[in-house]
């Protein structure tokens, strides 16, 4: 689904600020990617998101060599990807459904049918009665449904949230990241960007760690010390064990 | 679907007052080039086919025999010239009419129209109006000397200098209004990009987010041209109001003058509607300009 092979980037003739990169993301896998402040995290989904071209190597998403894609080719292939941002991106002259209904409506999608599946979403995350309010009347969790909602209306094929963990509790992280696993199981390959380490423990997922920009791909741990990984990455060149 | 590109924001609040300006430039450089041409062509088509005969005052020591004798040579033209193969009238001019010629440059004339005053006793030549034949050319050449014959003095002016100058002129002003609406243009794309520019940066950010979500470049290219159409059509249809009670003021004006050449300055209804076409013109060229900066600009992202 995602492949990229040393891959390097770097913003005008600054260093780079990810190196060597080779990466396999798996249709239907699921990944915690961690690393300090400035360690490289958000370079890494704006590559994958398509909001960044690598400087050099080669990277495929979907199938597809982004060095040798055509520039119209490019936004189906953005539509497979559905992104969660960490400060939300919310559209503050947009309803909560007019937000949510644009990836759809973007993809040119039937009216009615982006009513019905738009107003079916914001049901589903709690948000159903406020399908007509502005995003700034909105609490910081109930804004973040609305990002996740609008990242996911579409069905999206791979699903990159950054740092979405990062404005709230343990409590709603933890759910958070069960509400992501829900969306992995109906088959979407999902990337979780955190620096919170002790959330991702909880978790069984593989982990990716970016330090000094460059990647390590490694098997995670639950709290336990048990490791519960079925990683679905390929080509790790090191592995390592989290201690719990 | 919402309006993702509010234009509440202000970045290209002032752009229908600078199209109304330029509509209003381009409308009365258009007007002025139309005028001309249209007034061009009338007089081409009016002394295309005619020629003037102009027999001399008779001289001072003629005395009170001057008037019988040019009357006499008057009649001598007035016959050679209906002898003359290609000539479709003859055609006199009353002394009335040659008084009225002379008027704005000599002051009135008697009461009715008849020669008085000043005009009165000044020594006037005697014109005669020839109108050619279409089907038939005339040899003027042989005419000339036939004339000749009758009195050296005679003069036949065919137009032609005079003409070949006015329409010399009357090109050169429409060349320079061209080159005036070519300016507005110019003029009026670069404000166009600057207020484009200053839009797409004040909504960079919903720009990013609608291409990352897969956005194509025409879709949000799109939201800025139809901005910039709706805009750019409300300043054309000020600066149009404005142009229309400019031209109607100026056509007043132009009908106290009373002139033979102005009265060809009237704009004809076609004319008029070209001007009405300005403001379309003006918010297409907004249009597209809009589209070709945002699209330029989105280039620039990956």
């Amino acid at each position: 689904m995602v492949r990229f092979e040393n891959v390097g980037v770097r913003y005008g003739v600054g260093p780079e600020v990810l190196r060597d990169i080779n990466l396999h993301i798996a249709p239907g896998s699921f990944h915690f990617l961690t690393g300090a402040s400035g360690a490289g995290k958000s370079s890494l989904l704006k590559l994958m998101y398509l909001a960044l071209f690598p400087s050099r190597g080669r990277m495929e998403v979907f199938g597809q060599d982004i060095s040798t894609a055509r520039r119209r080719d490019l936004p189906a292939l953005r539509r497979r990807i559905g992104v969660v941002f960490q400060d939300f991106r919310l559209l503050q002259n947009l309803s909560v459904f007019d937000n949510v209904a644009l990836p759809l409506r973007l993809a040119g999608e039937d009216e009615k049918r982006t009513r019905n599946n738009v107003s079916e979403l914001l049901d589903w995350v709690g948000l159903g009665a406020r399908l007509d309010d502005n995003p700034d009347t909105l609490s910081g969790g109930e804004q973040q449904r609305v990002a996740i909602a609008r990242a996911v209306i579409s069905k999206p094929n791979l699903l990159l949230a950054d740092e979405p963990t990062g404005n709230v509790d343990d409590r709603i992280a933890y759910r958070l990241v069960r509400l992501f696993e829900e969306l992995h199981r109906s088959g979407t390959a999902v990337v979780v960007a955190t620096h919170n380490d002790a959330l991702v423990r909880r978790f069984s997922h593989p982990v990716l760690t970016l330090t000094d920009s460059i990647l390590h791909p490694s098997i995670a741990a639950t709290s336990n010390g048990a490791s519960q990984a079925k990683a679905k990455t390929a080509e790790a060149p090191t592995v390592r064990r989290k201690s719990g | 679907m919402p309006d993702l590109i509010p234009d509440s924001e202000g970045a290209g609040r002032f752009l229908p007052w600078v199209v109304a300006v330029m509509v209003f430039f381009a409308a009365l450089a258009g007007a002025a080039a139309l005028a001309l041409h249209q007034a061009t062509g009338s007089w081409q088509h009016d002394l295309a086919n005619t020629i003037t005969i102009e027999i001399p005052p008779p001289k001072a020591d003629a005395g009170d025999k001057a008037g019988s004798a040019m009357n006499d040579v008057l009649a001598a033209v007035v016959v050679a010239l209906r002898a003359t193969a290609g000539i479709a009238e003859v055609r006199p001019l009353a002394a009335a009419e040659i008084a009225k010629l002379l008027q704005p440059w000599l002051g009135n004339s008697g009461p009715g129209g008849s020669l008085g005053g000043l005009l009165g006793n000044l020594p006037l030549p005697q014109l005669i109006d020839v109108r050619l034949s279409e089907n038939e050319p005339a040899d003027l050449g042989l005419l000339a000397k036939r004339l000749a014959r009758i009195d050296p003095g005679i003069r036949i002016d065919d137009h032609q200098i005079w003409l070949g100058k006015l329409i010399r002129l009357s090109q050169s002003l429409q060349w320079m209004m061209a080159a005036c609406l070519a300016m507005i243009c110019f003029a009026t794309c670069s404000v166009v990009i600057f207020g484009t520019r200053a839009a797409f940066a004040a909504h960079l950010e919903v720009v990013k987010l609608l291409h990352v979500m897969g956005a194509r470049d025409s879709y949000i290219a799109r939201l800025f041209q139809w901005r910039a159409l709706t805009m750019g059509l409300k300043g054309g249809l000020i600066g149009l109001a404005v142009t229309a009670a400019a031209l109607f003021a100026l056509s007043r004006l132009a009908a106290d003058l009373e002139g033979p050449l102005f009265g060809d300055l009237a704009l004809s209804p076609f004319a008029l509607l070209a001007l009405a076409t300005l403001p379309l013109l003006a918010a297409g060229l907004t249009a597209m300009t809009a589209r070709r900066t945002v699209l330029y600009e989105l280039s620039r992202l990956p």
